[in-house]
């Protein structure tokens, strides 16, 4: 009897989470790498009123050519990371790094936990180590020598630098990119962080400009893929669904109501 | 009250009423589910029908019509994602889904890689290519699927096929069944849906639900007031048998 109150609640909920995601979305559009996120729905169980369909109505009845299922209302099927390339700008910073194609940074922090981002501003620390803005290291480390000069990075990834008093460049290290199966299934841990989940699969190193993997730019970021036009649209089609479900309830009510004052 | 539904003819109005309310309920139950799923990948929507009932009651036709759902088929809308997993039927058929169960089709090409490689869909059953389930390369950055549902992968070794997804049919559409999380299922096997003919991929673009939303907000409106009626003539034919039965026994004054 109250199954249609409990169906538009789950509406609502639903309704609730798209925009939940979608304002994470928009909050997030100057934030450095960001994915964009989908929520995704689909419907619940459904039930039988009283008969499942292909049963004859009657003994050498017609058979109905319907059923009469009732659907439970709807579930989040999952929240999809949208991977696509954002947009690079340039900022000219000798530690801004970004990915142009497929492959994440990887970063560990002081207890040995692996990250993985898409976000490159790194810097050098007090001990010329190469940290992003949460100070956690790159991963291979990449340690500079105190006296340099200047540093450029190529785009497989290939750190090199200009010492006083020499002329050729030095080649000090390498910064790798990984690769996964699923990014999709990364968990997503804040601060433009992800870490590895059995969704993901385990992750596969190699150099940028390797096939399979995208090169390192130096001087530029790579922005959020969110686009507001699409976020905007998104939210208000959200809200109407979210107003069309509270209607229904308002209505179940209604209708209750209705059949309350017969005696 | 019941006693006297039963044994009085007269009542019949009201028993007549009450199985329409009942029905009401449960098509605004049917209504309920069909908005609640207006934002659902590849949902179709269902169809409160009423038919003729074939019973007999004391010999005469049985009055009240039996609810029926029938499930409306008909397309959605596609929306693009962009999301290279993303893909949508453009025409007839359903994409076929191993699930621990059985075999389920569905309409929803919200696509994910599961951490071995195979294409599943969102709750992770393996999408079913023509040959066994499609497996994706690490090293594939790109991944490409064409309208005949070819899916190729772009990697070291240049652009390799890795399989072509099973687009299946169904001759009448009514033998499926709604399995939830966006599966149908059938006791009938499916044909095999011819690309170009029945159906083209669209890749970077999901099919909406079908729920059409204004026709939902009509219906929910129509059934409303008809409780709102039935509930009335229920009440008066209550009024009237208490002015029968007052003037038949001479008390109150009817």
């Amino acid at each position: 009897m109250y199954r249609a109150l409990q169906i538009a609640a789950t509406g609502m909920a639903a309704q609730q989470l798209n925009v939940e995601v979608i304002s994470n979305n928009v909050a997030n559009l100057n934030s450095t790498g960001y994915k964009r996120r989908i929520a995704e729905f689909q419907d619940l169980l459904y039930q039988n009123l009283n008969r499942d369909v292909g049963v004859q109505s009657t003994t050498g009845g017609n058979l109905p050519p319907v059923g009469n299922q009732v659907g439970l209302g709807v579930k989040n099927s999952g929240i999809f990371i949208n991977t696509n390339q954002g947009t690079l700008v340039k900022t000219d910073g000798k530690f801004d790094l970004a990915i142009q194609g497929k492959g994440y940074f990887q970063v560990t922090n002081a207890d040995g936990t692996v990250y993985y981002t898409r976000s490159g501003r790194f810097s050098p620390d007090g001990n010329g180590l190469i940290v992003d803005p949460n100070g956690f290291q790159i991963d291979p480390g990449l340690t500079l020598p105190q006296d340099y000069q200047d540093v450029t990075i190529n785009q497989q990834g290939e750190v090199f630098v200009t010492i006083s008093n020499t002329v050729a460049p030095q080649l000090v290290g390498r910064i790798t990119a990984v690769n996964f199966l699923n990014e999709s299934g990364l968990r997503p841990e804040g601060n433009n962080l992800f870490t590895e989940t059995l969704a993901s699969g385990s992750p596969t190193q190699g150099n940028p400009g390797a096939i399979g993997y995208g090169t390192v730019q130096q001087g530029f970021i790579e922005t959020s893929n969110v686009d507001a036009v699409n976020e905007i649209t998104s939210l208000i089609v959200a809200q109407r669904a979210y107003e069309l479900n509270s209607r229904v309830i308002s209505t179940s009510d209604d209708m209750l109501n209705a059949i309350n004052q017969i005696r | 009250m019941r006693v006297i539904f039963k044994r009085i003819l007269f009542m019949q109005a009201s028993t007549i009423a009450f199985a329409r309310q009942r029905d009401l309920f449960s098509q605004l139950e049917i209504i309920s589910n069909n908005i609640a799923n207006s934002e659902s990948t590849g949902f179709k929507s269902d169809l409160a029908v009423y038919v003729k009932s074939d019973k007999r009651i004391n010999g005469q036709p049985d009055p009240t019509p039996v609810l029926a759902v029938a499930t409306n088929t008909a397309p959605g809308g596609l929306v693009t994602t962009q999301r290279q997993l993303d893909i949508a039927l453009d025409g007839k058929g359903f994409f076929a889904v191993e699930t621990p169960l059985g075999t389920r089709y569905t309409r929803n090409g919200g696509l994910s890689i599961t951490a071995e490689g195979f294409l599943a869909d969102a709750n992770g059953n393996q999408i079913s290519g023509e040959g066994g389930p499609i497996t994706m390369d690490v090293a594939d950055a790109e991944i490409e699927i064409n309208l005949a549902g070819e899916v190729y992968g772009i990697g070291p070794e240049g652009r390799s096929l890795r399989g072509a997804l099973q687009v299946v049919k169904f001759e009448n559409e009514s033998v499926l069944q709604k399995a939830g999380n966006h599966l149908f299922k059938s006791d009938i096997a499916p044909e095999a849906a011819i690309p170009n003919e029945d159906y083209k991929i669209v890749q970077g673009a999901i099919e909406g639900s079908n729920v059409n939303q204004v026709s939902e907000l009509t219906q929910l409106i129509e059934i409303s007031r008809t409780v709102a009626n039935l509930a009335r003539i229920v009440q008066d034919q209550h009024q009237l048998l208490k002015s029968a039965v007052s003037r038949i026994t001479g008390t109150g004054n009817g």
